[in-house]
């Protein structure tokens, strides 16, 4: 076990973890439930998260990588009261179905809107691609993202 | 996660530090982002030694050459100002071209893709079609070229660690191309190529060719790169080096394509990079 001290969604957690736990196992069990667990090969991408800004498959993370760091989660996009706009954008577009990758396809396309200084539909295709999504093919949700940026 | 037997961790702020911890344990390991060790370690691996904050994350520019730092992820070359153009532009080129996922590729680090040695590394192929340097940390000789390197076991066997790798700028030089066959340009490559070639007035001075995708190990094509040294490209060249690729080429089963395409797509990709710097040279 080792000590650690993570920020998630700007949250200080000091806790003992096993050595070889990875970041997902972590989150997941400190209750950040929307980190959902897929492959556990780094290929598919609903374990996104965002590492001091970078985003990173939390599933072939260790926690202990991520010891000092900062950890954003789907969860630090919205507050307790409101959705984000990009989140309402995904529910009046319609672009969620089975759900399981949502939370993933939020928060990158979330860091890309944050990051681009000027967003283009190509880049911002590029930025989800590392999240598999079997439901949607991708139309709604790049239909939802565009929507929220005004990008037609 | 295959780990069952990982009970150390560290994370040194000194590549002294590093190896010092990997000299003196046995079933430790390097890490850059861990986005192979982490998901198919096995029970081998006692420790791991995260390389993150030795110091080794830089993109250099220099004078007459490019220093890239073992720990500089393929998002950092992605990004870098110093990739965006000739001639350093392949870099971006090649790792665009293996299909990772930013996921992947805000992880995966030089180094990294450098000690997995993978024989479908387009990225990898770009490095030694322009003949990069491995620099060796606590390694006493001289640094080695990747591709001695990757073909040298009992090296990559010896514990030091891989700084970083050093590419000289070409002051003659004419191309460094990459071409590539795949489902969708997004996908990784069924077959790529990357070529260097330099010329001396109208004489081809030097040469590499460097096949990715054909089997474990990357293929460099020294037969056909002699066959064009000291000559005049012309179309009866072309064809000749074409034709010799596609008879030494031994492709390994691969359940995306077989053999047989991939001996003709080799021979394809040959003719078209070398009618494309025919063509650039105004050549017959």
């Amino acid at each position: 076990m080792r000590n650690i001290s993570v920020f998630v969604n700007d949250k200080k957690i000091r806790t003992e973890v096993p050595i070889s736990q990875t970041l997902l196992d972590f989150l997941r069990s400190n209750g950040i439930t929307s980190v959902k667990r897929g492959c556990e090969s780094g290929e598919c991408g609903a374990c996104a998260v965002l590492i001091d800004d970078e985003p990173r498959a939390s599933c072939i993370t260790l926690t202990l990588q991520a010891d000092g760091k900062e950890i954003k989660t789907v969860e630090a996009l919205s507050t307790r009261q409101d959705l984000s706009e990009l989140q309402k954008r995904f529910i009046e577009v319609g672009a969620i179905q089975c759900g399981y990758c949502t939370p993933a396809l939020l928060l990158l396309a979330g860091h890309y809107l944050n990051t681009a200084v000027s967003p283009l539909e190509k880049d911002l295709r590029e930025a989800i691609s590392g999240v598999l999504c079997r439901c949607t093919g991708y139309v709604k949700p790049v239909e939802a993202i565009k929507k929220e940026i005004r990008l037609d | 996660m295959g780990l069952t037997k990982l009970t150390d961790y560290y994370r040194p702020k000194k590549l002294t530090e590093a190896t010092r911890l990997l000299k003196e344990n046995d079933g430790f390991f390097p890490i850059g982002g861990g986005t192979w060790l982490i998901p198919y370690g096995g029970s081998e691996v006692k420790g791991i030694v995260d390389l993150s904050e030795s110091g080794i994350k830089e993109i250099r520019l220099e004078e007459t050459s490019m220093y890239i730092g073992a720990s500089t992820t393929l998002n950092d070359l992605l990004t870098a100002p110093e990739t965006s153009s000739h001639p350093y532009e392949f870099i971006r080129e090649t790792i665009i071209s293996e299909g990772s996922t930013r996921l992947i590729n805000s992880a995966s680090t030089v180094g990294g893709r450098i000690a997995l040695g993978r024989g479908d590394s387009s990225f990898l192929a770009g490095l030694i079609a322009v003949d990069a340097t491995v620099i060796l940390f606590g390694k006493m000789s001289e640094d080695v070229t990747l591709w001695d390197y990757l073909n040298n076991s009992e090296l990559q066997n010896e514990k030091h660690i891989i700084s970083g790798i050093e590419i000289s700028t070409p002051t003659n030089i004419h191309s460094v191309i990459f071409e590539s066959i795949s489902y969708i340009p997004s996908s990784p490559p069924l077959i790529s190529l990357a070529l260097y070639l330099t010329f001396s007035v109208n004489l081809i001075d030097s040469v590499r060719i460097v096949l990715s995708s054909i089997g474990e190990k990357l293929i460099r094509l020294e037969e056909a790169e002699a066959m064009l040294l000291g000559k005049e490209l012309d179309d009866k060249l072309i064809k000749s080096v074409s034709g010799l690729a596609v008879k030494i080429v031994d492709p390994a089963f691969d359940p995306k394509g077989s053999s047989e395409y991939k001996k003709a797509m080799a021979g394809v990709l040959i003719e078209r990079v070398l009618n494309k710097i025919k063509d650039n040279r105004g050549g017959s």
